[in-house]
């Protein structure tokens, strides 16, 4: 099968400073890729460099997504054109909005999606159907959904409603940027059985993660090792183990 | 300045002169003679007055305003989803027009147009229930003199040609809204110049009663008017009502609006105020609290684009102990509008253990669009509770991009973000009716807003 995802020779800067500096990384449907490395490497740039975040700019190199089975260039799409086809990003800090209730919003989203595709959009009583279930996944009650979009949400409960925006956007391609910050075991479990509820053969994981914890509950196919914008080390999940033990200061002295 | 305005309007009074309600209406002759001395020696007001420093009265001062020809009156339409109310009065241009209006019997409510009681004093007298409203009428109009005396409410007491009463008994309590629909009709489109309205609403709510209306202003044609409309509100002890005014009059009008409230013990107001429409709108909300333990929420939401000038100057006069406000005004601007926001507190020196509370917030979608907000405390009193704070920005990217990533294209996601922004101030009514009617017509607004320019 082709890749899903290629990232060539990438480099970007945030505000004039240079962030990665030659990203290659290959993703192809059906697998999870995680990403680790230490503060500052460039982890949630690159996750942010691949959703379309206005304020990171691309200096060099590629990012091409399949779209109807050709590699596209993903940087030429805004950020809502890279969601409409299925690209979807996870926010470590998602945004408080007060006065868009999570209903209209997902709803909103939703629809956005079935009309790019040509598929008929739905009225509130089968989104409200359809988005009961899918709130099952991530264990939400049922007053979650009038509440306004993350406002007053514990840092669990935000966490949890990114989760459940993946549920209902049904991405090709979701990128989790430390999803697993912040949170307690239990809220750590709920939403990695979400992920791993979500996770086919049709769609790609990349988790960009600071610790080990989480991967003992989403098992990656990948691990690859981001330090100074550059990937430094790919290998399987014993690598995860590895870094959990020793750090990644022996990597970093090579 | 050429004072055309002015001088077309005591022109338009004094060609009136034949109209005199006359016989047991004499006291309104008189008054509106009154009224008509005030405004025609103070003139209408300029910026070089501290409360119209942002806000000029040019287009009116250079125009000729005339009084609506005499014409038929077809069929008046309705775009409101009017279910909820118990009753839905329409006026037009200024006068009470029953085919439009429901109006069942309510028991605890009663209801009284100047205009048919004029008639039937005309045509063989007023029967003594009738003579009391006439006589509650007239208490009203004297109160609102009292009240406090502006320019506008005069020239409103000048023209009025009719005048609603609403009286609510002790003791009852009313949860669905009653609607008054100002509508402007379609007198002929006039190259300068206005027709000028002047509704006229009193309200009286009894003792301990619990009451709710909203007065909603649009406009049936693309016509040119001056609305100047007054109401005024009078809350016996322990009474509390919800009011909402809600203005979407054509874009080549000019709206003035001036609502008081008077406040007994224990008393509760909540008035909200929307503004979308009219090329220039003025509103003067001028609370009295001036009985221990009154309590006022204002609120207000304006949307300006184009060409468009809102102006809204708040009065809250704490006068004894023991009282509260609390006022929350949001606006949006776009394209070249401009917005005024004045929020004046007074805190007399006896009035002691006061609330104040106040706050502005503007979202500004463009670069040309401009606002003015003036919070303006003064207080005598030494234990009392004030604060104020205004905001102006600019909607956060953050936002835009979360939307965004979700799908969402851009321009729905200004959207969502403003209709969000404004929604504050529709869902924080307390009136259940009077919430889900306004949001309903706030979201329906600002939906239909294009967005695309920077």
């Amino acid at each position: 099968m082709g890749n899903l995802l290629e990232i060539k020779n990438l480099h970007a800067s945030v505000e004039g400073k240079a962030v990665l500096k030659g990203i290659n990384l290959e993703v192809k449907a059906g697998e999870v890729h995680a990403i680790m490395g230490p503060n500052g490497s460039g982890k949630s740039t690159l996750s942010k460099v691949i959703a379309g975040h206005p304020g990171y700019e691309v200096t060099e190199g590629s990012i091409l997504y399949e779209i109807n089975f050709q590699m596209k260039d993903l940087l030429a799409l805004s950020p809502d054109e890279r969601a409409k086809e299925g690209v979807f990003l996870a926010f470590q800090y998602p945004v408080e909005i007060p006065g868009v209730s999570n209903f209209e919003f997902l709803r909103a989203a939703f629809n956005s999606v079935c009309k790019h595709h040509g598929t008929p959009e739905m009225d509130e009583p089968s989104f409200r159907e359809f988005l009961r279930k899918k709130m099952e996944i991530v264990n939400m009650k049922e007053d979650f959904i009038e509440r306004a979009v993350n406002t007053g949400f514990s840092g669990g409960e935000k966490k949890r409603n990114e989760i459940l925006q993946m549920a209902v956007l049904s991405p090709r391609l979701a990128v989790l940027d430390e999803t697993d910050s912040g949170l307690d075991i239990d809220a750590l479990r709920v939403v990695a059985d979400g992920v791993n509820r979500l996770r086919s053969k049709d769609n790609a994981i990349i988790l960009i993660t600071h610790y080990q914890r989480l991967l003992d509950y989403i098992a990656p196919d990948y691990v690859h090792v981001l330090a100074g914008g550059r990937i430094i080390e790919t290998g399987d999940k014993t690598l995860a183990l590895k870094l959990e033990e020793r750090g990644y200061d022996w990597l970093l002295q090579n | 300045m050429e004072k055309k305005g002015l001088a077309s309007m005591v022109a338009a009074y004094e060609a009136l002169s034949s109209a005199r309600a006359g016989g047991e209406f004499s006291w309104l002759d008189d008054m509106k003679d009154e009224a008509f001395r005030h405004w025609k020696a103070e003139g209408l007001p300029t910026r070089g007055l501290e409360r119209w420093k942002y806000t000029s009265l040019e287009a009116l001062n250079g125009a000729v305003v005339e009084l609506p020809d005499k014409r038929e009156i077809g069929e008046i339409t309705n775009p409101f989803a009017t279910a909820r109310f118990t009753a839905e009065i329409v006026f037009v241009d200024g006068v009470f027009h029953p085919a439009a209006s429901r109006l069942p019997a309510v028991e605890g409510i009663r209801y009284a147009f100047l205009s048919e009681l004029i008639d039937r004093s005309r045509k063989g007298g007023l029967a003594s229930d009738q003579h009391e409203l006439v006589v509650t009428m007239r208490g009203f109009f004297e109160k609102g003199e009292t009240h406090s005396r502006s320019v506008f409410a005069s020239l409103n007491t000048s023209f009025l040609q009719d005048a609603l009463l609403l009286q609510v008994d002790a003791g009852k309590t009313f949860k669905d809204p009653i609607l008054v629909r100002h509508v402007t009709g379609g007198a002929a489109k006039r190259e300068s110049g206005f027709s000028v309205s002047s509704p006229r609403v009193l309200i009286s709510v009894g003792r301990s009663s619990e009451f709710a209306i909203v007065e909603a202003f649009n406009s049936e044609s693309e016509a040119r008017w001056f609305v100047n409309s007054v109401t005024d509100i009078l809350l016996g002890d322990a009474a509390r009502v919800s009011y909402c005014r809600v203005q979407l009059e054509n874009e080549d009008s000019l709206h003035i609006g001036t609502t008081r409230i008077h406040h007994s013990r224990n008393s509760y107001s909540e008035s909200a105020q929307f503004t979308f429409g009219a090329r220039l709108s003025r509103e003067d909300l001028l609370i009295r609290l001036d009985a221990e333990g009154a309590e006022a929420k204002l609120s207000g939401f304006y949307f300006a684009r184009g060409q468009q000038h809102v102006d809204n100057y708040t009065l809250v006069d704490h006068e004894v102990p023991y009282t509260t406000s609390d006022q929350i005004y949001k606006g949006i601007l776009d394209g070249e509008s401009r917005a005024v926001f004045n929020g004046h507190v007074r805190i007399h020196r006896n009035a002691q253990k006061s609330h104040a509370a106040q706050v502005n917030k503007n979202l500004m979608l463009s670069r040309k669009a401009e606002v003015d907000t003036r919070p303006e405390l003064e207080i005598d009193a030494d234990d009392v509770k004030a604060s104020h704070g205004a905001t102006i920005g600019q909607l956060d990217p953050e936002h835009v991009y979360y939307l965004q990533s979700r799908a969402i294209p851009k321009h729905e996601a200004v959207k969502m973000l403003a209709r969000g922004f404004a929604q504050e101030i529709a869902f924080g009514l307390q009136n259940e009716a009077i919430r889900a009617f306004m949001s309903g017509i706030v979201a329906e607004r600002l939906n239909g807003m294009e967005v695309g320019h920077e």
